[in-house]
């Protein structure tokens, strides 16, 4: 252990040019030390075999597989729509914009319950109750998961969008007007390839959020086992019948999921750039 | 190179070290329930008791009443009350990860059994404070109609319950229906489980179900948006009761024990009958039969 | 080619005054003032980039004044270059081309023509436009611009950011390739040398409004007002009452302070009136005040004394004063010629001032420039 903490010695003595430097990099140590040791203490409880058990279990990857649809689909749904939406608050000036921006973060502010409730109220008016009669049922079904983790991603996906394209400078988009862009045309080939990693950060932080919320999604999807249970309910429903070991199991293979996700996601951005 | 340079160097290092500590200084689960009951640290002055606080773990089928008594007593004896309330699973399941607590009191026996095994509570210091009856309950107004069990198995009816697996009065939800015969034709009406009591009540209060299985008490938790259905007396399996339980974490075992006495005795029960929680057998057994079991547990079958 | 019709720009709080302008086919016209006085404006506005608040502006007799950017056929080079950073050397330049969905043949060929004409052909290997040099960005630019043939180029402070020796030899060849192109330029710029080295007239903005447009000489020379005169770097501005005809023919002679100064330029100005004259520091001729000796008893030239001597790479500017301290003068020599003299502060001179050089504007009431100020 002494050599290995020399070693780390050794190669922090060509990262760390001056104090400051230093700084920045305790401050890497402290935030890395706190994320681990949340997943280590959870390790160290369960071990290594129970959660590779768990994701043998139908009902564990059932649970997975619906949290992996539903966050997918609702965090498409979110980037789709926070596209546009950031790109028009990041370029026009249109009144009441400063009003809109705090509107947006709504769905993140309220908590994850009051989101649920709200949205069961929703389809409990009479425009509600036609679209579940006639569209599609959202209350206490797979549907209404999504739309629950689509408010909660796109809140988060917005925001990242717009402060991407701000970033994007305007004047690129004249020239490329001025060379014979529709506004259309100027998107496509100078600002939606200048913005690409901030759209995929966008996507993939409205994605770990979709994926990890249970009090919006539980609310208006109920926690039917095999049916409306994604992960983060499976987790709650095993610690409120004291299963323990198997709650604290699923929530390391939720980590463990998403975190290989994200940094999959990660190696592409960097790939291609 | 300066002193302070190397004194950060270190301090950056230090993640590395706190890895290996962590993860060599576990300890191993199942080492919960060894720990002997401590004797108390503080002088018990009876009479003069402020400067004790007493923390409870309730399940929240009875929040209300508990909320109430608890001020009460705080005024009478200077006790102060740190309550927790949640689903009785997720509240035991919290005693035993924090291991601190001076009483455990969920919403039904069931769980009361579970902190007996996994000795988490002591056993002798059990006693029964209220009962809850299982019941229908309805949005106000009752727009469906429903008047009995049968009602349920209508088309139409849309009916939701608690998760039975984890929620107790989900438990009982099922076991209403397995043991009176409807369980098959009410199923395919039940169009959600929900992941705790409240939320059950929550249900009808926004009238997002026709119907719950729930506790005849919900009605008097918002009266003005639940209604109370109840069952008739030979549909009633089980009766359920309150029981509550000095932790084997506390160390103000004199004062819990006061407490429970407070409730199940005392001026607490007080509070428990002003929010129309049954308090004696008696009334109890007026809403069912006289030899409906009271208490104890019911497997739930696989198929649920 | 393009006619600006009483077009008023505004942005903001900011507004330009009536504007109306008129720039031939294969001219290039430049557009020069103090920041500040809204020429970036003008320009966006004419561009299309902001509509403008009032007025139209036509382009070979069609009106565009509401069409779109693309429709327009005009090229435009911002100051900031704005080259696209995730594309490379070659896919800038012809972007516009493919836009236009012209067949790939023509975009290699088109490139290639007009890289060698703004002889880039080396650059166009290289991928990634942010590691080239200021000047290499700017030809990339340019050749971006060029290569989609259009109807007018507009340039803002084109050379601005780049080292003197780079600067002008891209004013030789950027004017070089305008002329052999023809093609229709509109430049905004502060830079005079800039402004005389590429364009065929220019217009003097100054606060918001054109003061005056004209050949780059002819405005040098004749500047309307004070406004531009200062601009045009008249660097003495003084105040003076006319007294009467001066010796020679034409001339008024004018009192200002205790110096006499004739001026036989510009409108004629009736006795006893105030006014405004401008002489450039290059026009005081300075002679060092000899004590004695042969041929020392030239009375030319009015006596002043020497306040301080600034010593620059290429020119001196001499601050001098009249002998009563009332009227303060601003001189400017070839270095070399004043190593010859060897002027010290203190030392007295004479100075002399041809009348056809001083510049005369009827009394105004803007603020006197004091010599030395603009040094």
């Amino acid at each position: 252990m002494v050599v290995a903490a020399r070693r780390l010695l050794g190669a922090q003595r060509d990262m760390i040019r001056n104090r400051f430097d230093a700084i920045l990099l305790t401050a890497v140590g402290v935030s890395t030390t706190l994320m681990l040791m949340l997943i280590l203490v959870q390790g160290a409880y369960t071990g290594a075999k129970a959660p590779l058990r768990a994701l043998t279990e139908h009902d564990v990857q059932h649970a997975i597989y619906l949290s992996f649809i539903t966050s997918g689909l609702a965090s498409v749904a979110a980037i789709l729509l926070a596209i546009p939406t950031g790109l028009a608050l990041a370029r026009i000036q249109f009144p009441g914009r400063w009003l809109v921006e705090s509107l947006l973060i709504v769905p993140i502010v309220m908590s994850p319950i009051s989101l649920g409730v709200a949205l069961l109220l929703i389809f409990r008016t009479e425009a509600g109750t036609w679209i579940e009669d006639h569209l599609i049922r959202f209350v206490f079904e797979v549907p209404g998961i999504i739309l629950a983790e689509f408010f909660l991603a796109y809140a988060i996906s917005v925001l990242v969008v717009r402060s991407t394209f701000s970033a994007v400078d305007a004047r690129l988009e004249q020239v490329a007007r001025f060379l014979g862009c529709t506004p259309w045309q100027a998107f496509r080939h100078v600002s939606l390839p200048l913005a690409r990693n901030g759209i995929i950060a966008a996507f993939v932080l409205g994605w770990v959020r979709a994926m990890g919320d249970f009090g919006a999604s539980s609310t208006i999807a109920g926690a039917v086992k095999g049916k409306t249970e994604t992960m983060p309910v499976s987790i709650y429903l095993n610690l409120a019948s004291v299963s323990l070991d198997r709650a604290i199991a699923l929530s390391l293979v939720l980590t463990f999921v998403t975190v290989v996700v994200v940094i999959m996601v990660g190696l592409l951005m960097r790939r291609s750039s | 190179m300066s002193r302070r340079c190397i004194l950060l160097r270190r301090l950056a290092s230090w993640p590395a070290v706190m890895f290996f500590l962590v993860v060599g200084c576990n300890e191993r689960p199942g080492s919960d329930g060894k720990h002997s009951p401590g004797t108390s640290s503080r002088p018990d002055s009876s009479g003069q008791a402020s400067g004790v606080t007493l923390e409870l773990f309730v399940g929240s089928a009875t929040k209300p009443p508990v909320e109430e008594a608890a001020q009460v007593y705080e005024n009478a004896t200077g006790t102060r009350m740190l309550l927790h309330f949640g689903g009785s699973g997720k509240m035991l399941a919290e005693m035993k990860l924090a291991r601190r607590g001076d009483l455990y009191f969920p919403g039904s026996s069931d769980f009361m059994e579970m902190a007996k095994r996994e000795r988490l509570v002591l056993p002798e210091t059990e006693r029964r404070v209220a009962y809850l009856i299982p019941a229908i309950n309805v949005p106000a107004g009752n727009p469906k109609g429903i008047k009995g069990l049968e009602d349920l198995a209508k088309p139409g009816v849309r009916v939701g319950i608690a998760r039975p697996d984890s929620v107790c009065v989900g438990l009982y939800a099922a076991e209403v229906l397995e043991r009176n015969g409807y369980a098959a034709r009410v199923k395919p009406n039940i169009v959600t489980h929900v992941e705790s009591c409240e939320k059950t009540a929550q249900l009808v209060a926004i009238g997002s179900v026709d119907a719950i299985l729930g506790w005849e008490v919900f009605h008097y938790w918002q009266p003005d948006k639940i209604e109370t259905i109840l069952l008739k007396p030979n549909e009633v399996p089980r009766i359920g009761y309150l029981p509550i339980a000095v932790s084997v974490f506390s160390k103000e075992k004199e004062q819990a024990l006061k407490l429970i006495e407070f409730l199940v005795n005392g001026q607490g029960r007080e509070s428990f009958r002003r929010w129309h929680y049954v308090t004696t057998l008696e009334e109890a057994r007026t809403y069912a039969l006289p030899d409906t079991p009271v208490g104890g547990e019911w497997r739930l079958p696989e198929e649920w | 080619m393009i006619q600006v019709c009483d077009v008023i720009a505004r942005y903001g709080y900011f507004s330009l005054k009536k504007v109306s302008l008129l720039i031939s086919a294969g001219e290039c016209f430049a557009l020069i003032g103090p920041s500040g006085a809204g020429k970036t404006l003008l320009l966006e506005t004419i561009m299309g980039v902001k509509p403008p608040a009032h007025g139209r502006i036509l382009v070979e007799d069609a009106d565009i004044t509401t069409a779109p950017p693309e429709q327009r056929r005009f090229s435009y080079v911002p100051q900031d270059l704005a080259l696209f950073p995730h594309l490379s050397v070659p896919e800038n330049i012809g972007f516009g081309l493919r836009i236009r969905n012209t067949p790939s043949t023509e975009i290699d060929r088109r490139i290639r023509s007009v890289a060698s004409m703004l002889r880039i052909e080396s650059l166009l290997s290289r991928r990634d436009v942010r590691s080239l040099s200021g000047g290499e960005k700017q030809r990339v630019a340019l050749a971006r611009a060029l290569a989609v043939e259009p109807r007018v180029l507009f340039l803002d402070e084109p050379f601005g950011a780049l080292d003197t020796s780079t600067r002008r030899q891209l004013h030789v060849e950027m004017r070089d390739v305008q002329r052999r192109l023809r093609l229709t330029t509109v430049l905004v710029t502060h830079d005079l040398d800039e402004a005389f080295a590429l364009a065929d007239r220019i217009g003097i903005m100054i606060d918001g409004g054109i003061e005056q447009v004209g050949q780059p000489r002819f405005v040098y020379e004749n500047p309307a007002n004070l406004p531009v005169a200062r601009f045009l770097l008249v660097e003495n501005i003084l105040r003076g009452q006319c007294v009467g005809a001066g010796p020679a023919e034409g001339e008024r002679l004018f009192r200002v302070g205790d110096l006499m100064i004739a001026a036989a330029h510009g409108e004629p100005i009736t006795p006893d009136r105030a006014c405004w004259l401008g002489i450039r520091a290059q026009d005081v001729e300075i002679t060092p005040e000899v004590a004695d000796g042969p041929g020392s008893c030239t009375e030319e030239g009015s006596p002043a004394v020497i306040e301080a001597v600034r010593r620059h790479a290429c020119t001196c500017t001499v601050l001098m004063r009249s002998l009563s301290d009332q009227v303060r003068l601003e001189g400017q020599l070839s270095s070399r010629r004043e190593a010859t003299m060897r002027l010290e502060p203190g030392q007295r001179v004479r100075i002399r001032i041809p009348s056809r050089r001083v510049l005369i504007f009827p009394g105004e009431d803007a603020a006197p420039v004091a010599a030395g100020s603009s040094g």
